[in-house]
């Protein structure tokens, strides 16, 4: 059973890598520009420089990624938990949410920059921001849709607030919780790219931008490969993780 | 212990408001009703009348109310006696049976290995130890009520109360888990107060039936009815008029068949 299931997922995903490569190909035929070198050239140029090149930058990238989604889930999902739980808190906090959400939180890095330095620090802040408001308002819109029933039936059992949040509002959003991951994974290495554009010699957006600016475009692309490796193992992780923790949707 | 007629419930002109927008709605209007210790009873009415305000009042969830409720001597908020199986059973969707009905002893801190202990017990006595590791997803209705019924009964309380135990099952699981409660109240000696919109469920489990008004709802008429718990009862000619009568009392209501 599990074994199959393993080779399924697998053979799933070969099939997607070789669609998306054949895609590749026919592209790089057609447009026949050295900006888009065929997938062959890349890959071969991705083997020869991962160890020496790419393995540093993809390090430091990853540090930066998985900080900043652990730092927005850990602030994000207790404050949206708590905002959906309590309508007063809701009705207070709303307007502030709705006012600042939509500002592009980007316009801050030349000021994060300055306060924070050119380090890390900044770049993370920024990233688990951004990330934070995604996380937080979809935890808070599931936790507001709750069936009150289920609240109902555990508060007659005498249950505390903690454990209502325990037993109840945190398991019941953790798939909508894993969702917003998902698309605040997205978000994060989009975000990840432009700040590691800026002010800094480290990361696989910094790599990518300065193969590109040297005219190395199958290095280019090799960096580009990374990081869509990078991403899709993290997906991967998240779907593990949905796997183990919310068996109960689809059992 | 002995008493077996004594009053385990009393409720003493009870109001319930709700707030709307500002305006208020009552719910429920000057309700009086006792319950002997061991019983079984029915609630019957409209929709819409009160009745599960009625049960988050005994279950303590609603303290926002007028008037007096006694079990066994305390007020809902202070026993832990009442335990209430909510409409659609209440069952978190995100636990197993097991966990589900677990549940309650977590919260009252018992120590694990008693918790182990009674769970299994109580799974097994109703049959529901092979399904203890199913998401309620996974059971039909039949066995969801079973479990919700579990996870009442391992708390022992002392009074069960069922909001519209059966509604969603289908005829003949219905009748089965009819036997079935009714098996439970004779082993165990709770009692038992549920809600029904169903006439011949309602003759045939409860030894006194309560009939409730229209919105605020109020008791208009409190049946006595020997028939309940007879198995053989279902198909006789005193059944079919019991039910007669409860029906003629409900369609009448309006002008009050007190
Ligand atoms: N939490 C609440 N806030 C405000 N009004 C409520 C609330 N719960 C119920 N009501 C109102 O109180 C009245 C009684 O509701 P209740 O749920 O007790 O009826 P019911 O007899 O159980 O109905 P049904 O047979 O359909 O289950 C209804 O008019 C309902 O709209
Ligand atoms: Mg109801």
């Amino acid at each position: 059973m599990r074994l199959s299931y393993l080779s399924g997922k697998v053979m799933h995903i070969l099939t997607a890598v070789v669609i998306l490569l054949a895609f590749w190909q026919v592209l790089a035929l057609i447009l026949h520009t050295p900006a888009l070198p065929p997938p062959g050239q890349s890959l071969i140029s991705f083997f020869q420089i991962f160890r020496s090149n790419l393995l540093v930058h993809l390090e430091v990238s990853f540090y930066r990624i998985a900080v900043s989604l652990i730092i927005a889930t850990v602030l994000g999902v207790p404050l949206g938990l708590f905002i959906g739980k309590n309508k007063k808190a809701d009705d207070f906090l709303a307007p502030l949410i709705y006012l600042t959400y939509p500002i592009p939180k980007v316009v801050f890095l030349p000021l994060f920059l300055i306060l924070m330095g050119i380090g890390n620090v900044s770049k993370i802040v920024l990233i688990s921001l951004i990330v934070f408001y995604q996380i937080m308002v979809t935890t808070r819109d599931a936790a507001r849709n709750l069936q009150r029933e289920y609240v109902l039936s555990v508060q007659s059992l005498r249950a505390t607030q903690l454990e209502l949040y325990r037993h109840v509002y945190f398991p019941a959003c953790l798939p909508a919780i894993l969702t917003s991951l998902r698309l605040g994974l997205g978000t994060a290495m989009a975000v990840l790219f432009l700040v590691e554009t800026y002010a800094t010699r480290e990361g696989i957006g910094f790599f990518i931008m300065d193969s590109w600016s040297s005219l190395a475009y199958d290095k280019m692309f090799a960096g580009i490969i990374a990081m869509g490796l990078m991403g899709f193992l993290l997906y991967l992780l998240l779907d593990v993780c949905e796997k183990i923790l919310c068996a109960w949707v689809n059992p | 212990m002995g008493g077996a007629k004594m009053t385990y419930l009393t409720i003493e002109s009870l109001s319930v408001n709700y707030r709307h927008d500002n305006q208020i709605a009552p719910a429920l209007k000057d309700v009086r009703l006792q319950l002997s210790r061991g019983s079984i009873a029915a609630i019957i009415g409209p929709s819409g009348c009160g009745k599960s305000t009625l049960f988050s009042v005994l279950a303590g969830l609603n303290r926002q109310y007028e008037g007096q409720v006694l079990l066994d001597g305390k007020e809902p908020q202070d026993t832990e006696g009442a335990a209430l199986i909510l409409q659609e059973y209440g069952l978190l969707p995100w636990k197993t049976v097991w966990d589900n009905v677990r549940l309650g002893l977590q919260i009252k801190k018992i120590p694990p290995a008693e918790i182990t202990r009674r769970v299994e017990e109580m799974l097994g006595q109703l049959g529901l130890l092979s399904l203890r590791k199913r998401f309620p997803v996974q059971l039909s209705g039949g066995q969801r009520q079973r479990v919700a019924i579990a996870r009442s009964l391992v708390l022992e309380p002392e009074l069960l109360l069922m909001d519209e135990p059966f509604s969603s099952l289908d005829a003949l699981t219905r009748e089965e888990m009819q036997d079935f409660l009714l098996q439970i109240w004779q082993e165990t000696g709770l009692t038992i107060l549920f809600i029904t919109h169903n006439i011949e469920e309602a003759v045939f489990l409860g030894q006194r039936i309560f009939v409730l008004s229209e919105c605020p709802g109020t008791v208009v008429r409190e049946l006595v009815n020997p028939l309940a718990g007879d198995y053989s009862a279902r198909g006789k000619m005193e059944f079919l008029a019991m039910a007669n009568d409860l029906r003629a009392c409900l369609r009448g209501r309006a002008k009050g068949c007190v």
